[in-house]
């Protein structure tokens, strides 16, 4: 038995999370003070010590100054490569705005508690360790930790009655899915010979095993819960109408990117045998379809960008199967990229809704009606989130899917490249339905528009023109991506 | 002593009425209870290949048991968010049928 001793690059790798957690415990523990208990301020303050804390983790990203992966890390349970930082990173930058935004929305309706803020922190922490986490044990704890901090803030507005309705049923299926993710570790544990780090899984040469395809399937089947993947996404449009908006947001573009890092590099490690490849070809078709046809006759926003969630979901499957697939991963650099291309444009449309959500309830789709004459920069921000979601050129998302496409076809699977191709025309109607209304419909009725909150207004404007840049400008990322995807194997 | 075989049939089999549990029935509170049933199915089956794996590797590694340990405090941190939250829908509702919960649908 060695002696307890941490090398600087272990204290290293864990920075980012520690400083994610620590803020959290600050922001609770600052408002113990506040003795007037009154939930309608906007807390200013917790807003500054949560954007502190995550500008300090996001620099802490940058202080290892080399871009070569340090090997694995606490006896095997995580690694400080390019693909975990970069997925930090994203995740990072995401709890800073929701953060930001947080203050505005929950004191208009008078829920404006530092429980918020540090749950946000808490999971933000969780998934920072999911994207480095080599070791089934540390990815199981690290995605149970992210999962029940999500649960809690899916039902954070207690008083309404379908926010603890989408939350209860949140909790469940995840709960369902975690029990599927053991179980499939525990198959993947017994049969790799006893491993379980992701690198001694690889080695042990297991995957011809029936029954370890079984644990990977089952692995997968409780990762696609949490991304919400046909026929596992019953739950998302759900939650996804009764949680408060900002929780919903975060999901969206947290939980699902950590997890997205997470399966990729279990799945990279693993391997699966021949019957996975074709399972994850039938789950992208099924996801693409069902998500966009379902979203085409949705009339609530919040309903529609669920399934759109979902479709995107599809997509982010291809990435994932080409380079399980082809087993060269330069090729499956589109998946960082999408998912940062996503994070953007996801939290500049979540931005708007916030916005919308402090002024009313209601959230159809002719509620929009003419909102380009009352609010002409939220209009254009949401307009840019909505095209770059469709994949329109000249914006980050056309960029992502041009990159997920070139990428299936060059390794073969033309019929998904196509398929994708159509479904995300499709996809262009839906989302240029709140365009219209927005930009050529008169106001239907006159409710007053709340000025949005400056957390929010700042949110939509950075997003929205980092969806641009990153549209006339990907270079740069594109390398990133590629580069740190070929750090997983070390 | 049992060997490897049963105890996973074993785990396989309360995993598999964990599952029915779930889906089928409309209590929340037997939901709940078959959610911590899956999981600790799940423990059966670590611990045994945990035994297997520390009696055939020469350094005598427990990861398996390790493992299950871990579970067991995620799976009471589980069943703390659970309880919570059924208590929230108790007071909203005064009802723990599942099937009265169906206000949001489509």
């Amino acid at each position: 038995m060695e002696p307890l001793s941490l090398s600087r690059a272990e204290i290293l790798a864990v920075l980012p999370a520690g400083f994610l957690f620590i803020t959290g415990l600050i922001q609770l523990l600052s408002d113990l003070g506040d003795t007037s208990k009154n939930s309608r301020h906007e807390k200013t303050h917790l807003a500054m010590i949560g954007a502190t804390g995550a500008l300090v983790a996001f620099a802490s990203l940058f202080v290892q100054g080399t871009l070569a992966s340090t090997g694995e890390l606490y006896a095997g349970a995580m690694t400080d490569d390019l693909f975990g930082r970069l997925g930090a990173g994203v995740i990072i930058v995401t709890s800073l705005f929701v953060t930001l935004m947080s203050g505005g929305y929950l004191s208009s309706s008078g829920n404006n508690k530092a429980e918020f803020h540090s749950l946000i922190n808490f999971s933000a922490g969780a998934m920072v360790l999911l994207c480095q986490a080599t070791n089934l044990v540390s990815i199981f704890v690290a995605i149970e930790t992210l999962s029940l901090a999500v649960y809690v803030l899916a039902g954070f507005f207690k008083e309404n009655k379908s926010a603890s309705e989408g939350a209860f049923k949140y909790f469940i299926m995840g709960a369902f899915s975690s029990g599927f993710l053991l179980f499939g570790m525990a198959l993947v544990y017994g049969l790799s010979g006893g491993s379980l780090s992701l690198s001694g899984i690889a080695a042990s040469g297991a995957s011809s095993d029936a029954l370890f395809a079984v644990g990977v399937l089952l692995v997968l089947i409780g990762f696609a819960f949490k991304v919400g993947v046909v026929p596992f996404h019953s739950w998302v449009p759900d939650v996804y109408q009764g949680a408060p908006v900002l929780a919903v947001g975060w999901m969206a573009v947290a939980v699902k990117s950590a997890s997205f890092f997470a399966l990729c590099r279990f799945l990279y490690h693993s391997g699966g045998g021949a019957y996975l490849d074709q399972i994850l070809v039938a789950l992208s078709v099924v996801t693409m379809i069902l998500g966009n046809l379902a979203a085409l006759n949705q009339q609530s926003l919040k309903r529609m960008l669920a399934y759109s969630g979902i479709a995107h979901s599809g997509y982010l499957m291809i990435p994932v199967l080409v380079a399980l697939s082809g087993n060269d991963l330069s090729i499956g650099a589109s998946l960082p990229f999408y998912l940062c291309a996503y994070a953007a444009t996801t939290l500049a449309a979540f931005g708007v809704l916030t916005a919308l959500s402090v002024s009313t309830d209601r959230d159809n789709i002719g509620d929009l009606n003419g909102l380009a004459k009352s609010r002409p920069m939220l209009a254009l921000g949401f307009t840019i989130a909505l095209i770059s979601l469709a994949g329109i050129p000249l914006t980050a998302g056309f960029i992502g899917k041009l990159m997920i496409f070139s990428d299936a076809i060059g390794a073969g699977f033309i019929q998904i490249a196509i398929i994708g191709i159509l479904t995300s025309l499709v996809s262009v109607y839906y989302y240029l339905r709140p365009v219209v209304a927005m930009w050529f419909r008169d106001p239907r009725s006159s409710f007053d528009l709340i000025p949005a909150p400056w957390g929010v207004q700042f949110t939509v404007g950075v997003c929205g023109i980092a969806t641009i840049f990153v549209g006339l400008f990907p270079d740069w990322l594109v390398e990133l991506s590629r580069i740190s995807v070929e750090t997983i194997l070390g | 002593m049992f060997s490897l075989p049963v105890l996973l049939y074993l785990s396989a089999l309360l995993f598999s009425i964990g599952i029915y549990g779930v889906l089928a029935r409309r209590n929340i509170l037997v939901v709940l209870m078959s959610l911590e049933l899956m999981l600790n199915a799940v423990n059966i089956a670590l611990v045994g290949f945990g035994r297997v794996h520390a009696l055939s590797t020469t350094s005598g590694e427990h990861s398996g048991q390790i493992f299950t340990l871990m579970v067991l405090a995620v799976a009471a941190a589980e069943a703390a968010i659970g309880l919570s939250l059924l208590l929230l829908i108790w007071r909203k509702w005064k009802t723990i049928d599942l099937r009265e919960l169906c206000r949001l649908s489509g």
